[in-house]
């Protein structure tokens, strides 16, 4: 875990889970903040302060931001990246800034640019969908994982709950045991003119990936999905 | 210069019509004098009329200005900020430090730059001279405000033992690029000619810290021209990078790409912005030539819609495939969430077959 030492928003205390090397930076959690603050209302790009990070610069990165409408917070995706060993910066997008709260999902890697070197791609692995709560349809899936972070991006077709008082939810018999993450994940949005799309929270415990939406009763999503950094709780899992 | 003993001059020193003569420790040293060409080139040109007009400018200072120069050049004195211990007056200073600064094409400073540090030597990974390419790379980079001054010299007999006094300045300041900076084509725009297998090459550079005009200590390297490394003799890999410039596109779709893998991993950072005007949510576009260190494979980064407000976000796969009929391509599939003509496609993802 990682605590900043300070940011531009008014955030108060900033609290990361991180994996940090030469060649890479992953964060997992949440940023919230009160979008009527007089700090954040003078910032142009965020900006959180951390104590000697392992890159100095990174590319642009992507991450989840969503307001705090009931019974669905509505959000998007915003740029991010690495402008010094001490500043993380978060794009500013204003389209929320009306609602009393807005969170920043972290779940991504900066990098620095310019490989030289000869590069194998990694492997890409398989998801097949088990013991399924729900009726899920799996779309495009991405996911490989090395000793230290799983790389997950999955899409789905359709999900849609009979039941209810349940969560839709399903097992990836290929992913590791230590996985212990929540994180966000975007709906479709088949309405225009709209501002962003609805978001929901989900959780991958292990090889258990569950939609944590307690309104997707009687509810067709369609081509919705998400894509994550997860950094591996080795130590946990043993 | 000739160095001899002379029967004619001994124990005489003055000049002769074109030859001066002097005693340096017991010996006669005859030299002849300089004589300057009447042609100016248009570099020179620049040059001297920059350098004289900051000499003006100094006489503008007032007497508070002169003073910081004055604590400037005190400061400086002695240290390796130019390069060399130098002793330097207020004057000095003033044309040293505005004088680097307009090498990179900033205003003179009328108060002296405040000295805090020293410029931090050149620390790089690899650099290459050979005849296809001259580049840094690994270059580390102390800040924004801080350039590199190259200087290399022409082609040299492999047998010649220094060169230094033949460098010219091939770039005044570049800024690296992610490490890189290559000076391919800023060496043969001066020079005229690529570098030649088997050639000697003599190289100076250092960082100039723009903001400041403070400059770093002078690294030299000789080298000959070859295709490995100075380094490590390491073949040059060229960046594994994809761009639109590289990409045929015949329907506009691609208004603007860059992927590339970053340093030490498989993950690949996308900025792209695309155009889907009345086709489906994907396209696919084939390289006009077969891009360095291609490879086929996948990742799936964030898109969001260019209206505003309308933000919609959504995900993106990114392929690049060797196509059977199209050779080597790339595309993007829209895969969930939101979707508009106009989409910006950034983020970072691990890059899987």
């Amino acid at each position: 875990m990682i605590t900043a030492t300070g940011n531009n928003f008014g955030a108060g205390e900033i609290v990361l889970k991180d994996y940090q090397r030469d060649h890479i930076i992953i964060f997992n959690g949440e940023v919230k903040f009160e979008p009527s603050n007089e700090a954040y209302r003078k910032a142009d790009v965020l900006e959180i302060y951390f104590p000697d990070l392992s890159l100095n610069k990174s590319s642009i990165s992507g991450i989840l931001m969503h307001g705090s409408a009931s019974p669905r917070p509505r959000g998007t995706c915003v740029k991010t990246w690495i402008k010094d060993c001490n500043t993380v910066c978060v794009e500013k997008v204003t389209a929320w800034d009306d609602e009393d709260e807005i969170t920043l999902a972290f779940a991504c890697a900066y990098v620095p640019k310019g490989q030289h070197q000869m590069f194998e791609p990694m492997d890409w692995l398989n998801v097949s969908a088990l013991n399924t709560v729900g009726s899920i349809s799996i779309g495009q899936t991405y996911w490989t994982m090395c000793d230290d972070w799983a790389w997950i991006a999955i899409t789905f077709n359709r999900i849609h709950l009979q039941e209810e008082g349940v969560h839709a939810s399903f097992d990836v018999k290929a992913f590791p045991d230590d996985l212990d993450f929540t994180g966000t994940m975007l709906y479709d949005e088949p309405m225009s003119p709209s501002v962003g799309t609805e978001m929901t929270k989900f959780s991958i415990k292990g090889k258990k990936v569950t939609i944590l939406d307690d309104h997707l009763y009687d509810r067709y999503e369609q081509s919705c999905g998400f894509v994550v950094f997860v950094i591996r709780d080795k130590n946990t899992a043993e | 210069m000739i160095v001899k003993p002379s029967i004619a001059f001994n124990d005489f020193a003055g000049t002769a019509k074109d030859v001066t003569a002097r005693n340096v420790k017991g010996r006669n040293i005859l030299s002849s004098r300089a004589q300057h060409s009447k042609i100016v080139t248009p570099a020179q040109a620049v040059s001297r009329n920059r350098l004289s007009k900051i000499s003006r400018t100094f006489r503008q200072l007032s007497d508070s200005q002169i003073n910081q120069w004055e604590v400037l050049a005190g400061h400086l004195k002695g240290i390796s900020t130019f390069g060399q211990a130098a002793s330097l007056t207020a004057h000095n200073a003033f044309v040293r430090i505005n004088s680097n600064r307009a090498m990179v094409g900033m205003p003179p400073l009328e108060e002296a730059p405040v000295y805090i540090d020293d410029v931090p030597e050149v620390l790089y990974d690899d650099l290459w001279i050979s005849p296809d390419v001259i580049i840094f790379t690994g270059l580390q980079q102390p800040s924004e405000s801080h350039v590199l001054v190259f200087k290399m010299s022409p082609s040299l007999s492999p047998g010649v033992s220094s060169g230094w006094g033949k460098t010219v300045i091939i770039t005044p300041g570049i800024a690296p690029d992610w490490g890189d900076a290559d000076l391919t084509a800023l060496y043969t725009d001066v020079m005229g000619v690529a570098p030649e297998a088997g050639k000697k090459y003599f190289c100076e550079f250092y960082w100039l810290d723009k903001n400041t005009g403070f400059t770093g200590e002078s690294m030299a390297i000789s080298a000959v021209c070859k295709a490995g490394s100075t380094a490590y003799n390491r073949e040059y890999a060229p960046r594994v990078q994809y761009t639109d410039k590289m990409v045929a596109n015949a329907e506009n779709f691609n208004l603007g790409m860059d992927l590339e893998l970053s340093r030490g991993s498989s993950i690949m950072s996308v900025e792209a912005l695309l155009n889907i005007n009345d086709v489906a949510s994907y396209f696919d576009d084939a390289f006009k030539v077969v891009p360095p260190g291609f490879k086929e494979g996948y990742t799936m980064v964030y898109s969001r819609s260019s209206e505003r407000p309308d933000f919609k976000p959504g995900l993106i796969s990114v392929s690049l495939e060797d196509d059977y009929y199209k050779g080597p391509s790339y595309g993007f599939s829209h895969r969930a969430g939101g979707w508009e003509d106009k989409v910006e496609v950034f983020g970072t993802g691990a890059f899987v077959r």
